[in-house]
């Protein structure tokens, strides 16, 4: 037996009736442009998905509570980008007991101004005192600080620099907020010496000893926003939940 | 050098489609499945076809695309492959026409050969093609087509000679 050929009519025989659909082309193009639009349409998934992760640090960052929020967080060591960091009242403002016992608590974040369950139902600046004009974008101070002065606002029209300061029994806090062209929060150091490498809530900053027993930490938190935060006595160990309670 | 167009792959389908169905009907052992993966080669190819030479000739480049994937898709499905070749062999009958019966017991051992195997001994006795054209189809060297051709026809003899036995040949 010659299997060879055995082996050829076999196959002949097999496949005799066999002929390709008419529509095959049809049907090869039309599998060609699904698999373009899969391909598009995972792409666009991917593309979306790529601008929500990078939106979400930013929006994070626009969404300010204002100082005195009674939402606090349990105190962390650990800094995360999509993480808001802890917010203890600003001193002598008023908490609720509990937050079951106010309107809305746990669902919404209520703007600046209108803090919630105020009896009066009108604007609460938060801190008494010498922190009644606490700016908006500065969420956090220590205990025992009065303003030594109201904000000062200097520069020119490319670039403002507001000057908050702060003191008392507890030391100082001074808190610089650059607008303008910023190369990095190098050009925002004061200190002396070479700055160490830190973070506030994930973006890099430089931190470093001001004369004096004191220290500062500068970063970028913002395309052209620059933020210094400055300490000096025991406000010194309040420097990083300071700084990171500053939301420009 | 001109780039092949659109109008060049219809023609090519129309002309070859039926040869590369049973060739892949051949290599698969079950027509909807050739039908499915000829499509997928085609489709690969026609990603591609812009790229080729005109004055070059398709069918080889297809042949391999069909070729790598029949294997893939074996490879993937030997699984389910074993369980189906678990059943009892059906007994063989005798039958008046002892012809028919060899080549149904041919093509039912040629299934059964792994998808390398029967990829070399379908590209050499149904396409006739060399042994050189053969390895370029399945990317190895003409050494390896020439044994893996040896050995499948020897597998063939042998279950030949054990399944036909009872019919008296």
């Amino acid at each position: 037996m010659d299997l060879e050929s055995e082996l050829r009519k076999a196959m002949a025989e097999q496949v005799a009736d066999a002929s390709a659909s008419s529509s095959l082309v049809a049907d090869v193009k039309r599998r060609h442009r699904r698999r373009k639009t899969r391909i598009h349409a995972a792409a666009g998934t991917v593309a979306a998905s790529i601008a929500v992760l990078a939106l979400v640090p930013t929006y994070q960052s626009f969404r300010a509570t204002p100082a005195g929020s009674s939402e606090t967080t349990r105190p962390t060591s650990t800094v995360s980008a999509f993480r808001q960091p802890e917010r203890p009242p600003a001193p002598g403002l008023s908490r609720p007991p509990s937050a079951k016992g106010r309107p809305g608590a746990g669902t919404t974040r209520h703007p600046e101004g209108h803090p919630p369950g105020g009896p009066a139902g009108g604007t609460r600046r938060p801190g008494i005192g010498g922190l009644a004009d606490l700016p908006s974008w500065v969420t956090y101070l220590p205990d025992g600080l009065t303003a030594a002065a109201p904000c000062a606002v200097t520069g020119t029209a490319n670039r403002k620099t507001t000057t908050c300061k702060w003191r008392g029994d507890a030391g100082w806090v001074e808190i610089v907020l650059v607008k303008g062209a910023l190369a990095g929060p190098q050009e925002l150091m004061r200190s002396t010496g070479i700055p160490g490498r830190t973070s506030v809530r994930g973006t890099p900053a430089l931190t470093g000893d001001l004369p004096g027993s004191g220290r500062q930490i500068s970063w970028l938190a913002g395309p052209n926003v620059g933020v210094t935060v400055s300490a000096g006595g025991s406000a010194t160990g309040h420097l990083m939940r300071i700084a990171e309670g500053v939301r420009p | 050098m001109g780039r092949r167009d659109d109008r060049s792959f219809v023609e090519f389908v129309t002309e070859r489609g039926d040869a590369l169905l049973r060739t892949a009907a051949l290599m698969c052992g079950a027509r909807q499945d050739a039908e499915d993966i000829l499509q997928t080669a085609l489709e690969k190819a026609y990603r591609h076809w812009g790229r080729l030479e005109a004055g070059s000739d398709p069918e080889p480049y297809v042949r391999r695309i069909l070729v790598n994937l029949v294997i893939s898709r074996s490879r993937r499905w030997k699984v389910l492959r074993e369980i189906h070749m678990a059943r009892l062999p059906e007994t063989p009958a005798v039958s008046p026409n002892h012809a028919v019966e060899l080549r149904g017991t041919l093509m039912d051992e040629l299934r059964k050969l792994g998808p390398r195997q029967r990829a070399v001994l379908v590209l050499r006795f149904w396409e006739d093609l060399s042994e050189a054209e053969t390895a370029q189809a399945l990317g190895c060297s003409v050494g390896t087509v020439k044994s893996q051709a040896s050995r499948g026809l020897a597998r063939l003899r042998e279950r030949l000679d054990k399944n036909l036995a009872p019919l008296g040949r």
